[in-house]
């Protein structure tokens, strides 16, 4: 088990001890995980700092303090972004003094090109939902899903994409009363009814 | 007297069909993707709390409440029965819960968890009751430079115990207060960091923030694992019940316990996962069975679970009464607040009191609804673990586009769920703690608010916040938690090398 100390805030996704586990229906071989180096926090930090640069460029041409001598609109937004731009800074240093003594610690594995299909996925629904609907387009993100992270006959992903599609719209549509966007086709039948 | 009669309208309020049903709900709920893998309470609360907004406020705050505390006992469960912690505060319990299940004693260790948590709630009750008065009396003193630096001490006090690298806490810290400054400036009118584009108007809505950060983050976690299922103990009803010495052994360990969850509660941080490292080591240290621990102490059980429900109740008294969150969960819950148009705070327990007992004795009814169904329904939650998972990844995704939309009817809330999501990947993968971002986001608008009212107020002077005594008392906490685990560390740094350095002269 890994040392619980080691992030305090989050869900712990240890596997646990004892039991072989039993197959599932998961597809594929196991996927390496990443382990991200002291290469991938520089890049995380570089980031950051350009986006924090852009981000108090901005903040410099909001005023600072107004007319009355007491904090304007860029006032917090300068310190904010100090405090960010500032701490990574540090950090960058820190990661670049450690090279001078000591090894960088290097990373495993690789990036996942599943993970970056269900980012694309979720990009797809922000894409076509305007268009299509809740129901069409959560059924197409369903079938991305199961079929790219399960192995099932089709009949059974199509049920599945028909169960989530139409069954998430009863529940969060009809019976709780949240909005959800309707697309061309809603409207087609609506008016049609 | 007063205090029993407003406990009691709480309880005749929530004892009205509707809120109980929602309650039992949000229990149930909580309790179910709790016992899922890979989502906390956090994650739990963040992807069902945009469902809690269709309510009226007390059912939405106490569905909330419902399923925090629901999402920590199904993490619990998950812990005892396969080894499994469903979340940080749960790691402690699977020390000897897991092999109390493995001795056949799994049922008896999910009642002693329940048991235990019900103690713990019992107690955070109390402690509501006894404080939350004089407290919110004290802290109408509170003004702007207060409140600021209570607003930093949080943020400080986080960056020391949420683990990982200080410097990058603060940076998270940071990139959380930068995000909180897009959109429409409530108190200037400005327009702020729009770029032009009229989506980013309204700002960041928290669910985006919260779902992304908790929910997508942890969906491509999952996503980079093969899912393993391991085969779980049966657990007949029957064997629920503990014994006579499985019963004496754990009262104390879970009032102790709930004792320090309670204390460590009040501190900003991490407090669940804290208070039951604190709880366990105790017990340890004063047990007269430490060989036991390990290998199936019921002390390992009761304890830390009292102390991470206590925790959680805890928390509730600087969310409640100053209105400012101090971990995860209560920075949701004051998300919570907002939507539903409620300012907690000082005026909270007079301006709406029958709000505030409600909720208090909603916390209180979720603790026995814990008992009521969890553990009759303990063979039900435990075949969520065989989820498939391509259905499992599926549902969060479906459940944290939904929930995201569906705060404000907003596209552009999906754009912000997908960078938070990148964004907290990550941060999980670099060990930069994600809470930081959440609590600097939720706490955001009172930093602004009470930084800029004490920059005017000050008049440039930088000593001001000396002039006030407990401004002063609050920056002399803040340096207290900053430097005192820096000063630790050096001496046991020194001690350590000083031991090294016996040794090697012993050995020459």
């Amino acid at each position: 088990m890994s040392n619980p100390q080691d992030n305090l805030e989050g869900p712990a996704t240890v596997v646990g001890p004892g039991e072989e586990p039993v197959p599932t229906t998961d597809a594929g071989p196991d996927v390496a995980v990443w382990n991200p180096g002291d290469a991938a926090r520089i890049a995380f930090d570089a980031a950051l700092v350009a986006i924090g640069i852009v981000y108090l460029v901005t903040a410099s041409q909001m005023r600072f303090i107004n007319d009355e001598g007491d904090p304007g609109a860029g006032f917090f937004p300068v310190v904010s972004g100090t405090i960010m731009v500032g701490f990574l800074a540090i950090d960058l240093v820190r990661l670049a003094l450690r090279r001078s003594t000591d090894a960088w610690e290097r990373g495993t594995g690789h990036l996942s090109l599943r993970l970056v299909a269900i980012l694309g996925s979720i990009a797809m629904y922000l894409a076509i939902v305007g268009l299509l609907g809740h129901i069409i387009t959560v059924m197409i993100l369903t079938v991305l899903l199961v079929v790219l992270f399960g192995k099932r006959p089709w009949w059974q992903v199509v049920i599945i994409a028909l169960a989530v599609g139409i069954g998430t719209d009863l529940l969060f549509v009809e019976l709780l009363g949240l909005r959800l966007p309707t697309g061309i086709f809603r409207l087609a039948i609506s008016s049609w009814i | 007297m007063d205090l029993i009669s407003n406990l009691l309208e709480g309880f005749a309020a929530v004892f009205n069909p509707i809120l109980l049903l929602t309650l039992l709900v949000g229990v149930l709920i909580g309790s179910i993707v709790g016992v899922l893998p890979g989502i906390g309470p956090v994650g739990a609360m963040a992807l069902l709390l945009p469902i809690s907004f269709t309510l009226d406020p007390a059912a939405g705050l106490i569905m909330t409440s419902g399923i925090y505390l629901g999402a920590q006992y199904g993490g619990s469960t998950s812990a005892i029965l396969i080894g499994v912690p469903g979340e940080a505060s749960s790691v402690v319990t699977t020390l000897d819960g897991y092999p109390m299940a493995k001795k056949g004693r799994a049922g008896a260790a999910l009642a002693i968890a329940a048991l235990s948590s019900f103690l713990a709630g019992t107690l955070a009750v109390v402690l509501l009751m006894v404080v939350a008065g004089p407290l919110s009396d004290f802290a109408t003193q509170f003004a702007s430079p207060e409140y600021l630096m209570l607003a930093i001490f949080a943020l400080v006090a986080l960056s020391r115990l949420a683990g990982g690298s200080t410097i990058m806490t603060f940076a998270a810290v940071g990139l959380g207060l930068m995000l909180a400054t897009v959109g429409l400036d409530a108190t200037s009118g400005n327009v702020r960091f729009t770029f032009g584009l009229t989506p980013f108007l309204q700002g960041i809505e928290i669910t985006s923030v919260a779902v992304g950060l908790f929910g997508i983050s942890e969906v491509l976690l999952l996503a980079e694992g093969r899912g393993t299922v391991q085969s779980m103990p049966k657990v007949p009803f029957r064997s629920l019940l503990p014994n006579r010495t499985e019963l004496r052994r754990s009262v104390g360990p879970a009032f102790r316990g709930g004792i320090i969850g309670l204390v460590l509660g009040l501190i900003p941080g991490p407090s669940g996962a804290v208070s039951s490292y604190g709880s366990y080591a105790l017990e340890k240290r004063i047990s007269k069975r430490k060989d036991e621990f390990g290998k199936g102490a019921v002390e390992g059980v009761a304890g830390p679970e009292a102390a991470n429900n206590g925790a959680a109740g805890g928390a509730m008294v600087p969310l409640l009464v100053l209105g400012l969150p101090f971990n995860g969960p209560t920075a949701l819950l004051l998300a919570g607040f907002t939507v539903q148009g409620i300012i907690p705070g000082p005026l909270f327990m007079e301006n709406e009191p029958v709000m505030f007992w409600t909720l208090i004795a909603g916390l209180y009814a979720a603790n026995l609804a814990l008992l009521a169904l969890n553990l009759p329904l303990v063979g039900m939650f435990t075949s969520l673990l065989r989820i498939p998972r391509d259905l499992l990844l599926t549902f969060v995704v479906v459940i944290a586009i939904i929930g995201t939309i569906a705060t404000r009817g907003q596209l552009v809330d999906v754009f912000w769920l997908l960078v938070m999501g990148v964004i907290g990947y990550l941060m999980a993968k670099l060990g930069i703690s994600r809470v930081a971002v959440m609590l600097a986001f939720v706490i955001a608008p009172i930093l602004e608010s009470s930084l800029t009212q004490t920059v005017s107020l000050s008049d440039g002077d930088p000593l001001y916040l000396f002039d006030r005594p407990i401004s002063t008392t609050i920056i002399i906490m803040t340096a207290l938690i900053a430097i005192v685990p820096v000063v630790l560390k050096a001496i046991a740094k020194k001690r350590h090398q000083r031991s090294v350095l016996d040794l090697e002269v012993d050995a020459s």
